[in-house]
């Protein structure tokens, strides 16, 4: 199956030797008991888009059925879970409660296990952190058989590396979490253009305040000088709290497209829509909407077929964001390789306890290339030593090229996390990585 | 509005699809016991329902192949779940046909779970249903039960048992008004499929048990899960021998 043996961008692959899919934690326990399977690694909804979920010729351990519910107190909203509940049941199943997910990435089809293995970040980074920070307390599973209980005060080491620990720690059981309350499932949204890089900045330390989330659509037809800022918050008056069903586009039939072609003219009629068809200014939008754009197309990468895309997403120190991101744009446009999508975001100064986080007070972009092989990944390289400079660094979920000294330089804290390694559990990515590590 | 069920008994609850089912179950409310092999996935199970909205979650753990206990076990159920509108027999093993072939005991083994295992329940259940004069007695069967292949002829053997035995039940408790529903899924994906390649006709957990719970609430008789599986089978079914051992099917 695909999301075993390949990135979500297509372009790493890896089969497992084996896969295990336990059906409860003592399934798990006595899988492992067994100690035939060598190398492991926990998988989930396979939306890391490089190597980080894939363990070639090594064993897979499919989490998705480890997904019950274990507690919630809808007085103070915290929530404990299995680790292969997905965003998308939390979401559904607790905003009727008046309760959501402090923070979300870009999609809803992850696991709370994935989530926290990559400390994963949403629009909101300035307000609430990353997903990290409203952890409360974990169950892992080691190789050995043990099963830890950690959080910021017992076997806070573990804890701490396993937060944005690409699941290199062992294997994440169940995770008990701070949900946020919620009044309604609107959003008011607040759209402004910008025709350069200095109004971008302007406009955000203007609004960073007043705001909860923030994103920068990037026109890559005006080399992603140009563009929106898209500013949202959650309604403040009590509206409804119940998700109606919407039917999603089902793409599976094409897997294993040949070409990359339906993927490019989506983002090209995506783009032109932004530019042209969205009108700036307020108004009134949904959770799924302004948060969740593609979950309407869960299996939207299939469109890039076999040749796949490189997305790189890096992020700048604060002090730095803006020179270094016009020195990165203007190496984009020398290289005549085409940006499909280009998205910005800023990260804020509250501290997640994980050490391996990709999340720095600053500016990050995320920007989509299509696969032209080696020249793409020339043009990548050489944004490598402009983040690299800058002190920025590369965000691991999304990567399966970055060279493993650049990691080794801008994750400061790889040795204590070094310390907390299971000797057993191991992903391409940190095949990749460790020769420097 | 009252919902269609509103108490069910599932044997074999922390399989994939059961567990999906009574997701579904939960939801609307329903009154559960649930009966499983392990106490601790059971334990968590009922905590999930429970909080999913299920009026309330009872669990008994019990090995199924151990048939003599079965007598005790369903009339404990009964009690404490009063007149229950529907029970799901949900158990069973994929088992390793090859491993199978050759070893009489591991193909014993799977015939228990398979068939014998749900034979005694559903003699035991059949006559509380007809007593009881209303209700919906379901068990999971399979697409495999339709025709023997070379793959997994010993699952399909014990699912075509299965779907015989609820044929021939079907109509005797018909006069009583106990539907009696034969769910054969096609491959699904679920922990006990996990070493197999998926293709394009594979079908999750979630889909199948929307399909189930549409079907459990009013239809009697045979459901494919989901529906494309019907007229396959048709074609499989009407397919000559000559033509499924070229095939290789």
């Amino acid at each position: 199956m695909r999301r075993l043996t390949h990135g979500w961008a297509g372009i790493n692959h890896g089969s497992p030797h084996h896969v295990l899919a336990p059906a409860s934690v003592g399934d798990l326990q006595q899988m492992l008991a067994t100690g035939q399977h060598g190398s492991l690694l926990a998988c989930g909804l396979g939306r890391s888009y490089g190597d980080c979920a894939l363990n070639g010729n090594g064993t897979l351990i499919d989490c998705r059925f480890l997904n019950n519910f274990l507690s919630f107190d809808p007085d103070s909203g915290v929530l404990e879970c299995e680790a292969g509940v997905s965003l998308l049941e939390i979401n559904r199943l607790l905003t009727a409660a008046g309760w959501m997910l402090p923070v979300t990435p870009g999609t809803q089809f992850v696991t709370i296990g994935g989530a926290i293995a990559n400390d994963v970040h949403g629009k909101n980074h300035p307000q609430e952190g990353s997903f990290g920070t409203h952890i409360i307390a974990l169950k892992i599973a080691r190789s050995n058989g043990e099963v830890l209980e950690c959080s910021l005060e017992n076997n806070e080491a573990l804890f701490a590396a396993t937060i944005g620990g690409l699941g290199l720690t062992g294997l994440i059981l169940s995770a008990t979490l701070q949900l946020r309350p919620l009044k309604s499932l609107s959003m008011d949204v607040n759209r402004i253009p910008f025709d350069n890089l200095a109004e971008l900045f302007a406009l955000v330390s203007r609004h960073i305040d007043s705001w909860e989330y923030h994103t920068a659509w990037m026109d890559p037809a005006a080399g992603c000088r140009k563009g929106h800022y898209i500013l949202a918050n959650h309604a403040d008056e009590p509206g409804n709290l119940n998700w109606s069903e919407r039917r999603s586009i089902p793409l599976g039939f094409l897997a294993g497209l040949a070409s990359d072609l339906p993927g490019r003219l989506l983002m090209k009629a995506a783009n032109l829509w932004y530019r042209k068809g969205v009108r700036s200014g307020h108004r009134q939008g949904s959770i799924e909407s302004t948060l969740y754009p593609l979950d309407r197309i869960p299996d939207w990468n299939l469109l890039f077929g076999k040749p796949g895309f490189f997305q790189y997403q890096c992020v700048f120190p604060e002090a730095a964001a803006q020179a270094a991101l016009d020195e990165l744009l203007k190496v984009i446009d020398g290289s005549g390789q085409a940006v499909t999508l280009a998205v910005g975001k800023w990260f804020g100064t509250r501290s997640t306890p994980g050490l391996l986080s990709f999340p720095l007070p600053g500016f990050s972009i995320a920007l989509d290339f299509v696969n032209n092989g080696s020249e793409t990944r020339r043009l990548l390289d050489s944004l490598d030593s402009i983040v690299g400079d800058c002190n920025g660094r590369l965000y691991p979920a999304k990567d399966g090229r970055m060279p493993s000294a650049l990691f080794a330089d801008t994750y400061p804290e790889l040795e204590k996390f070094g310390q907390q390694l299971d000797p057993l559990f191991i992903s391409d990515f940190w095949k990749r990585m460790e020769q420097h590590t | 509005m009252k919902p269609p069920i509103q108490n069910a008994m599932v044997f074999g609850a922390t399989s994939a699809i059961a567990t999906a089912f009574c997701r579904i179950l939960a939801r609307h409310g329903v009154r559960l016991h649930l009966i499983g092999r392990e106490e601790d996935a059971l334990r968590n199970l009922a905590r999930d329902l429970e909080l999913r909205g299920a009026k309330s979650v009872a669990i008994s753990v019990a090995d199924l192949s151990e048939t003599g206990s079965h007598e005790q076990l369903v009339t404990e159920c009964w009690e404490s779940l009063g007149k229950p509108g529907l029970v799901l027999l949900a158990h069973g093993s994929l088992g390793a046909q090859t491993a199978c072939e050759t070893d009489w005991e591991q193909q014993r083994a799977q015939i228990q779970t398979n068939l014998l295992s749900h034979l005694s329940l559903l003699t035991i259940l059949a006559n509380k249903f007809e007593h009881q004069r209303s209700g919906c007695l379901a068990a999971i069967s399979s697409v495999a039960a339709d025709r023997g292949r070379a793959s997994n002829y010993i699952y399909g053997a014990a699912k075509a048992g299965l779907s015989s035995y609820l044929e021939g039940l079907r109509s005797r408790l018909a006069p009583a008004g106990v539907r009696v529903v034969d769910l054969r899924p096609g491959p699904v994906d679920t922990p006990m499929t996990a070493g197999l390649p998926k293709g394009p006709l594979w079908s999750n957990p979630e889909r199948v048990a929307r399909a189930m719970y549409r079907a459990l609430t009013h239809r009697n008789g045979t459901v494919y899960l989901p529906f494309y599986w019907r007229p396959i089978m048709w074609l499989v079914r009407m397919m000559p021998d000559v033509l499924i051992r070229k095939l290789g099917i």
